[in-house]
């Protein structure tokens, strides 16, 4: 029994599900028209050991439409012009979003980002979207 | 008898490309081109990775009785890419034991045999003995030792790439993203000069300092067709005309748009307004061409079209790029313009007034294809001990996929230099235009908000030239 426990304890982490989610209010800033524009926001943060994601509230537990099996949306990117550039605003493109630069604020830091928009209510940053869909993008 | 085996495996093998996908109701291309790219990379190296995704997708996509064959293939693939491996972690060892204890490859030859034996393959390559890892163990530790005594650390980070604490400790990064449109060497350009001046340098007026007087600007393409170029010329095209600053011409403020648009698409956007304007204010000439409506039919086309472009009957973005200009400067550059190329360029140089006459004396030369690596290296080296930065042009392939130097013409910089006394390795921060993500990034490279720590033995096998200031 213990060693089921165990294991389910291990699969659990070692899913793509992210360990250390907290949602609560933060800060959001980006430039619009030379403008700098700076509200508050409530949204999800997480990390792993390799980089740091945010996510509308809606997408708690990664379970909003846009970031649900990835594996039915794989995505192919080298249609692109130019096969040098930023494959996470290419995916966020072809997943049907609008990609953004950001800085969010979550705790005390600013931290430089960018995320993608599906609608008014829904994003992600798009380093979730390449973590997501790693193995899924013919570049 | 042979070749007409050989010829009948070759069609075999299009044809399970071909028609295993048929009755896939959803993905079929995607699912084509990655059994493609398994077959390709199982010449060289395990794909179960890529075999172990294609299969999942194979399964949302296809019905059931499909998968099975599917499956067949797609493993039959995986058993090659472990054997190749094999072969080919072996060749790796030997070549990384010039500059570190090649733990991951002796690892990954008794990893690959062991699927293999667990897979119930018979025909195993052999894998090292143990005075041959005995061996690439020494003369790995031995060159390691040698390089850690060499590879001081040094980071020439400061603003505006980064923010410095007091100590001089980088606290943040200011990377640039440049989307998707191909002016990698532009970005690199302007971060070299804004590294000299201390200043953030608007990586679209390199790129359009580059493009003016070019072949295709000569020939008349449009600003956003010119794509790709030369970090140490572009640098220079900027310095000679004088700077502008990203405050002047942002190159990423436009990435805010509900449409879904990029530099590339928003340039394209304004060329297209430039070729409305035209028809709108032209006439068709007697002979050939369009000829300039006069007087005060002129007038009222050029008005009416600046009416339209306010109220927006006539969309447009071009602020996204444009945000220090107003209307009336707009609707005068463009009357003034002779082509959308040209509108293009009256619209930077509008934006970009006053420009920047540098304080210091600044240029820029490469070392390209005739420059050996090794002394490519020294200049990277010499250049970091003394407090520079420098442009790397490479194969971007590298960097997620740290054996693959296939394709991917790029242009990055190099602005700092570690020991990694985890690997034994002596790595390079490589500062990329792809914004602050490390998601995209071969796991075994360290990565800091987009800067890249790649180890020297895979930055050589990647590396086609270096910029750096005279």
């Amino acid at each position: 029994m213990r060693t089921n426990l165990f294991i389910i304890f291990l699969v659990f982490l070692s899913t793509n599900i992210l360990a250390e989610e907290k949602c609560s209010e933060g800060m959001i800033e980006y430039i619009y028209k030379k403008k700098k524009v700076k509200k508050k926001l409530n949204f999800c943060f997480d990390k792993d050991k390799r980089d740091k994601y945010i996510y509308s509230t809606n997408c708690k537990g990664l379970k909003c439409k846009p970031l649900l099996i990835p594996e039915k949306r794989p995505v192919n990117i080298s249609h692109y012009k130019s096969s040098i550039g930023s494959p996470g605003f290419k995916v966020c493109r072809e997943l049907g979003g609008s990609p953004q630069i950001i800085k969010y604020k979550f705790d005390k830091k600013w931290n430089q980002s960018s995320r993608c928009i599906f609608n008014d209510s829904t994003f992600a940053s798009n380093n979730l979207l390449l973590k997501l869909w790693k193995g899924l993008i013919i570049q | 008898m042979k070749k007409l085996f050989v010829l009948f495996m070759v069609i075999g093998s299009f044809s399970i490309r071909a028609d295993k996908f048929d009755d896939c109701s959803q993905n079929k291309d995607w699912l084509d081109k990655r059994l493609e790219k398994i077959s390709e990379t199982a010449d060289q190296r395990d794909v179960s990775a890529l075999v172990t995704r294609l299969l999942r997708v194979a399964r949302y996509s296809c019905p059931a009785g499909a998968v099975p064959q599917i499956e067949s293939a797609a493993n039959a693939h995986k058993v090659r890419g472990l054997k190749n491996h094999i072969n080919f972690m072996k060749e790796e060892a030997d070549y990384v034991a010039d500059y570190r204890i090649p733990t991951y490859e002796i690892n990954e030859v008794a990893r690959a045999r062991k699927e293999l034996s667990d897979l119930g393959e018979s025909d195993i390559p052999t894998g090292f003995s143990r005075a041959k890892i005995s061996s690439l163990n020494t003369k790995g530790r031995t060159n390691s030792r040698r390089k850690a005594a060499s590879c001081t650390a040094v980071d020439n980070r400061k603003p505006p790439l980064a923010e410095l604490d007091a100590s001089g400790k980088v606290v943040s990064n200011n990377m640039r993203n440049q989307d998707s449109i191909g002016w990698c060497y532009a970005y690199a350009a302007a971060d070299l000069i804004s590294h000299k001046t201390g200043q953030s340098v608007s990586a679209v007026d390199v790129a359009n300092a580059y493009n003016e007087g070019s072949w295709d600007d000569f020939w008349g393409s449009d600003e956003s067709d010119m794509e790709g170029g030369f970090t140490a010329s572009a640098a220079n095209a900027a310095i000679k005309r004088g700077l502008c600053l990203e405050s002047q011409l942002p190159s990423q403020d436009y990435l805010f748009s509900e449409a879904s648009q990029n530099l590339m698409s928003e340039l394209k956007a304004i060329e297209g307004l430039y070729d409305t304007y035209y028809e709108r204010t032209t006439r068709p000439g007697r002979i050939y061409g369009r000829n300039r409506l006069t007087g005060s039919a002129f007038d009222t086309a050029h008005n009416t079209f600046k009416t339209q472009l306010c109220n927006g009957t006539i969309p447009s973005d071009w602020e996204e790029i444009f945000a220090n200009l107003n209307v009336n400067e707009f609707m005068t550059v463009m009357r003034g313009a002779s082509s959308a190329n040209d509108f293009i360029d009256k619209l930077i140089a509008e934006s970009c007034k006053p420009r920047v006459k540098p304080t210091i004396s600044l240029s820029y030369e490469s070392d390209d294809m005739f420059t050996s690596t090794n002394s490519m290296m020294n200049t990277i080296n010499n250049k970091l001990n003394s407090g520079d930065v420098l442009g790397l042009s490479y194969w971007a392939t590298v960097l997620s996929d740290k054996h693959d130097t296939s394709s991917g013409g790029h242009a990055s910089l190099i602005v700092a230099r570690k020991f990694n006394a985890t690997t034994g390795s002596c790595d390079y921060m490589v500062r990329n235009s792809w914004g602050s993500t490390c998601s995209n990034y071969d796991d075994a490279y360290d990565c800091e908000d987009g800067n890249i720590w790649i180890p020297e033995e895979y930055l050589r096998r990647a590396m086609k030239g270096v910029t750096y200031a005279h």
